[in-house]
């Protein structure tokens, strides 16, 4: 549903997780990737953000279960990828 | 020592410092992290090599930004996320470095500060580089 901005975040997941075939989808969440941890996600939204130019709030990011959920919270802010 | 609380931080906020690289701190460094490449520990080498004198390993040069980060911006109260760093050029022993430091972005949602930095010997840029710190939050179970 949100293929197009899957396909934008893959680059940033891949770099931040320094996993170069990490592929997404949108039941993918912190637990099936074993670089996410709590220091490398606060890596990941600011630069999720630095390539969205959207600015994410706490209240938001703490109701995301996974990158679906990621995706469809940038495409309600406008994002397109 | 700077405690800033996060919503303390601006961006465009800038910190200075100036280090020295003497002899002595510098054959300090090479014993702490056992690295006596004679390109920092023996002068005709690194004359041969075509510098001229004995140059400071890079992460030495590198390492004075960790001070400042913890202790002046973001300070104290922060951590170094990721930090990464570009050497322009040599820095010879004896060398004054003035470095700065500036708040580029603020990201609020993870408490996360981006920072750049540089190093200078007079106006010759001789490190470069980006850091990005946190804050981090006590853990409630």
């Amino acid at each position: 549903m949100h293929e197009k901005i899957l396909a934008s975040l893959t680059p940033v997941f891949r770099e931040v997780f320094d996993t170069p075939n990490l592929v997404l989808t949108e039941e993918l969440n912190a637990k099936d990737v074993e670089a996410w941890d709590s220091l490398n996600h606060i890596t990941l939204i600011v630069e999720i953000e630095r390539l969205t130019g959207l600015t994410l709030t706490t209240d938001e990011l703490v109701e995301l279960q996974n990158v679906g959920d990621f995706a469809r919270l940038l495409a309600t802010k406008g994002y397109r990828g | 020592m700077a405690e800033y609380r996060f919503d303390e931080l601006r961006v465009g906020m800038i910190a200075k410092r100036r280090y020295a690289f003497s002899e002595q701190n510098v054959q300090s460094f090479a014993d702490l992290v056992v690295d006596r490449s004679p390109i920092h520990t023996s002068h005709d080498f690194a004359v041969a090599k075509g510098y001229p004198a004995r140059i400071v390993h890079g992460l030495f040069v590198q390492s004075v930004i960790s001070g400042i980060l913890g202790t002046e911006i973001p300070g104290s109260n922060s951590v170094i996320n990721t930090i990464s760093m570009k050497m322009h050029g040599p820095v010879p022993i004896g060398s004054e470095v003035s470095y700065e430091v500036e708040i580029l972005a603020l990201t609020p949602a993870v408490a996360a500060v981006s920072l750049g930095f540089a190093g200078r010997i007079g106006a010759l840029l001789v490190i470069s580089g980006k850091a990005l710190c946190s804050f981090p939050q006590p853990i409630s179970c």
